[in-house]
């Protein structure tokens, strides 16, 4: 329409979950129907992306250096439950049944898709797990194939020799499983019944 | 089961049709090119969501179309009767059974078998070793869910595996996928040495059938490697690995095995008559059938494009004496089938993507 409409439009597609035809209806929305919300829209933006950052130790989202979950004294830091996205740990938390820590990886391993080891939040687990405060290791990835992959590959490269014990949740799903699907019962018993795992 | 009616709306040539099927002899006349195979492609899909003859599903859509529809009314052993429902769009597919709406398509796939006959089939002797895999596949898939499952996580490792290979990545990474391929290949490899025997039993019994000589049909499981143990297949995954580097993909498994098929220990593509060839397919596609109900105890229905109409006299008597009653079958041909068949067709005929039952 204008270039800098399309311009607008291009940045806008590249989200994900945005076709064209969201991207266009998002732009049209900020621009010429509602142009009262998009001084708050560029606010709320410009301060999520000064404040928000991934928190140092664990990668979950936090305003400080480090998350509520990591300087919360009460949680038990034996315990580190590995997740592969923030949406899990909030699904996890919200469930009530684990009171260590975590770690966000922040993906999977996916050598289709173009993702290796370096583009995962591997390189801090395995400074966590060298410090040697953490005894146990609950792998809460799905169950699909490339969740299977990032645990055999966590267990062989990053907790190698260090002397652990290293659990995978249990699922009351099929398999190609996503946690993120998971209700609150199913997922408190997931994590009650998490089994010791076996590459 | 049975197909008692079927419903299209613009599929490939066929603008719309809705046809009743009474008894279980269907036979589809005319010319080539009017729209006869395409009525057979539509009944089976309804068994796997593929086409038997396009690998690109959008050439199914009529042309200048968004989408191409089937709705099926089935009738069988398990359930009183299903209406499935099939729409094809360029971004996928939708099937919907009894207005409920089917998200995972492994839920479906195998719930309504069919077996197809065509002269393709002769491939199955004479072309390459991934025919014959696709086809017992295909049969393995329909009678045993898992091993659908197990297949199609296999293929997805073995895509991200070559991906690594292609990346030269370390051997870290191959092995957190050589894992989970190993254990897939030792399950497909379970399913394949149980069930081929069991596959074999119903073909030397349909081929004595179909047959007039009396010779000993074999067919045999060539495993490409015998992936016993799961150990035993990571330790060739690890020798392999540089080999299978610079050829950036992986050179054994099960994706290599084959069947051996043969006639009295001779290999029937280099030895068979075209007679006994013929026996063997239709023999092939009899066991499929067989092997399909002894599983689910759902009898497949038979789609037969063009093969009837070619056989001889005694294999065709022999064919229906093997097929047995109660058996739907679905055939097409150029000339209507004669009646000292002893078969009651119910015959239509197709011109121009129309069809018309005949008196
Ligand atoms: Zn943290």
């Amino acid at each position: 329409m204008t270039p800098t409409f399309d311009h607008l439009v291009k940045q806008l597609k590249k989200l994900p979950g945005l076709g064209f035809r969201s991207a266009e209806r998002i732009a049209l929305n900020v621009l010429v129907e509602k142009p009262e919300n998009l001084t708050n829209l560029v606010e709320a933006l410009e301060s999520a992306r000064l404040q928000v950052k991934r928190c140092s130790q664990c990668g979950n989202l936090s305003e400080e250096e480090i998350c509520d979950i990591c300087s919360d004294e009460r949680r038990d830091v034996g315990l580190i439950c590995v997740v592969e996205q923030v949406p899990d740990l909030v699904a996890i938390e919200s469930s009530g049944s684990f009171k260590g820590q975590y770690h966000v990886l922040h993906g999977k391993l996916s050598p289709i898709k173009g993702v290796g080891p370096s583009e995962l939040n591997l390189e801090s687990l395995e400074k966590r797990i060298s410090q040697g405060q953490c005894f146990e290791i609950v792998l809460a990835l799905g169950n699909d194939i490339e969740g299977e992959a990032t645990c055999h590959y966590i267990v062989d490269t990053i907790v190698d020799e260090h002397p652990l014990k290293v659990t995978r949740i249990g699922f009351g799903l099929p398999s190609g499983g996503n946690i993120l699907y998971a209700d609150q019962i199913t997922l408190k018993s997931a994590m009650d019944g998490r089994r010791s795992y076996e590459s | 089961m049975r197909i008692s009616r079927l419903r299209l709306q613009t599929f490939r040539n066929i603008s719309f049709v809705d046809l009743s099927f009474s008894g279980d002899i269907h036979f589809f006349s005319g010319k080539n090119a009017q729209g006869k195979t395409n009525l057979l492609e539509a009944l089976g899909m309804v068994s796997a969501l593929r086409s038997f003859r396009a690998h690109d599903i959008n050439t199914i859509i009529k042309q200048g179309d968004r989408q191409a529809q089937m709705v099926y009314n089935i009738e069988g052993v398990g359930f009183k009767s299903a209406e499935v429902s099939i729409n094809l769009k360029k971004k996928g597919k939708e099937i919907e059974v009894d207005g409920e709406r089917i998200s995972r398509f492994r839920d479906f796939i195998g719930s309504f078998p069919t077996v197809v006959m065509s002269s393709h089939d002769i491939q199955l002797l004479r072309g390459s070793p991934g025919v014959r895999r696709q086809w017992l596949n295909l049969v393995l898939a329909s009678s045993n869910q898992s091993y659908y499952d197990n297949l199609r996580d296999y293929h997805r490792l073995l895509a991200e595996r070559n991906s690594l290979l292609k990346k030269f990545a370390g051997s870290n990474e191959m092995k957190a996928f050589e894992a989970g391929l190993a254990d897939k290949a030792v399950r497909l490899f379970k399913v394949r040495s149980d069930e081929i025997p069991r596959l074999q039993r119903h073909l030397k019994d349909a081929y004595l059938q179909i047959s007039p000589e009396d010779e000993n049909v074999k067919m045999a499981y060539k495993p490409d490697f015998e992936a016993i143990s799961r150990e035993g297949y990571l330790k060739q995954l690890e020798k392999s690995r540089e080999k299978d580097r610079i050829l950036k993909s992986t050179q054994h498994g099960p994706h290599r095995d084959d069947l051996d098929l043969g006639l009295e220990g001779r290999k029937a593509r280099d030895f068979g008559s075209e007679g006994q060839q013929r026996s063997l397919m239709i023999a092939l596609k009899i066991a499929q059938s067989r092997f399909v109900e002894e599983s689910n105890g759902i009898s497949p229905v038979l789609l037969a494009d063009d093969v009837l109409c070619e056989l001889d006299d005694l294999r065709k008597s022999n064919f229906w004496h093997a097929l047995g009653k109660g058996v739907q079958v679905f055939a097409t041909g150029t000339e209507i089938p004669n009646e000292d068949d002893g078969k009651k067709w119910q015959v239509f005929t197709v011109r121009d993507g129309t069809f018309t039952e005949a008196d």
